[in-house]
């Protein structure tokens, strides 16, 4: 069983090793001694970083979009035919100047936004997806189960954290319910339709 | 694209290079800095969600899917004030010398705050909303047919609101003693460079 220390800090996006450095300039191995060299090493043999987001969805203010009703997406099949491979947009661009030449200045730091405050607590808004919703429910509650007992808060906290827990559960399930009725009755008119 | 703040991390650069032990303490303050603050999200999520439902079933009358749902929002709302709490389980000394930084430049650009929080700002302008139209329902004034109930619900809602503004005031008074957010500590500085450029 993985040890509950290691699997809080697992909660921490992976290029915010705190305390530590800069994970894209600085090989991951580098990081001295932290219970984080795991991951690094995960990474550096090949496999993706962790993401550990919490997805949060809708960005305007109509009401019923905050937690996404559109069914889950379904991962396009690469051997399907006709999925030939195109060719994919390098990652990384060149930033060039309005004025078409070398800049003179460095720009003074900005002030910080909502977007920066996302991505310091690791939050992702990629997209409206109920099944990436649920993902980061169980991930976000499976590490709170592993660290309340842990914690020094009293009875009535951790009762208010699980009641909410439960409510944000429920709320959920529903949403999976009414998308899989309205998937179920979409299935039933097409297949009655002469 | 990712933006420039991208490169900047959490943990701020004086615990970069000045501490190679990094020490476990303060990894974890962070790390539960960061872990309650999404289930936060997760709750507002859930709130705004609920209150987006509140709405449209006052709307129609809807009587008891709105005392249900007000009774959710309220456990929801405790549940948030909770989260927070979790959030910041450490002490003042940690926030001070290693949650607090990790906000600041050069670890993240100025005027970092709660303030930014989306669902915290949606949260509060669907309850502005809902608050005329309960206020409507409890002075009796054209809706004297809402159940006894629901406004009982409502009132749990308040009560539970009042208990988050009196937590959150306890957590800010336990770490930032003088009262200066990193917020109003960068408008301050504005306003004294904007001063200095105009003498």
């Amino acid at each position: 069983m993985r040890p509950k220390r290691k699997r809080a800090l697992e909660s921490v996006p992976w290029k915010a090793c705190p305390g530590k450095r800069a994970l894209e300039s600085v090989p991951w191995k580098a990081c001295p001694g932290c219970c984080w060299k795991q991951l690094h090493e995960d990474a550096q043999v090949g496999q993706p970083p962790p993401v550990f987001d919490l997805r949060i969805f809708g960005n305007d203010l109509k009401p019923n979009v905050w937690i996404p009703m559109s069914e889950p997406t379904v991962e396009p099949d690469p051997t399907a035919s006709g999925s030939a491979s195109s060719p994919t947009p390098p990652a990384l661009g060149i930033e060039l100047t309005q004025s078409g030449t070398i800049p003179d200045l460095i720009s003074e730091p900005t002030e910080a936004t909502t977007d920066t405050y996302d991505l310091y607590f690791g939050l992702s808004r990629h997209g409206d997806d109920l099944l990436k919703w649920s993902e980061s429910c169980s991930s976000t509650s499976s590490a709170l189960l592993d660290n309340l007992d842990r914690s020094g808060l009293g009875a009535e906290d951790k009762y208010a954290i699980l009641g909410g827990l439960v409510i944000v559960q429920e709320l959920t399930l529903r949403k999976w319910m009414a998308a899989w009725n309205r998937r179920s009755n979409l299935s039933f008119r097409a297949g009655s339709e002469p | 694209m990712e933006s420039a703040v991208e490169l900047v991390l959490p943990g701020g650069e004086r615990t970069v290079t000045s501490d190679p032990a990094c020490p476990l303490q303060d990894q974890e303050a962070l790390a539960r800095w960061i872990e309650g603050h999404r289930l936060f999200h997760m709750f507002l999520t859930s709130m705004n969600t609920v209150l987006g439902d509140i709405l449209n079933s006052v709307e129609a009358r809807r009587w008891y899917s709105t005392e249900e749902a007000l009774c959710r929002l309220a456990s929801l709302y405790d549940a948030a004030t909770a989260s927070m709490r979790y959030a910041a389980e450490f002490s003042s000394d940690t926030y001070r010398d290693v949650v607090r930084p990790s906000m600041m430049p050069p670890s993240m650009p100025p005027g970092f705050s709660g303030t930014l929080n989306r669902e915290h700002r949606l949260m509060v302008t669907l309850l502005r909303r809902l608050a005329p139209k309960m206020r409507t329902a409890r002075a009796g004034t054209g809706a004297s047919d809402i159940p006894s109930e629901v406004l009982d619900a409502w009132s749990s809602v308040r009560a539970a609101r009042r208990r988050n503004q009196e937590s959150h005031g306890l957590v800010c008074g336990q770490f930032v003693p003088d009262g200066v957010s990193l917020l109003q500590e960068f408008h301050k500085k504005a306003r004294r460079t904007a001063t200095l450029e105009v003498q």
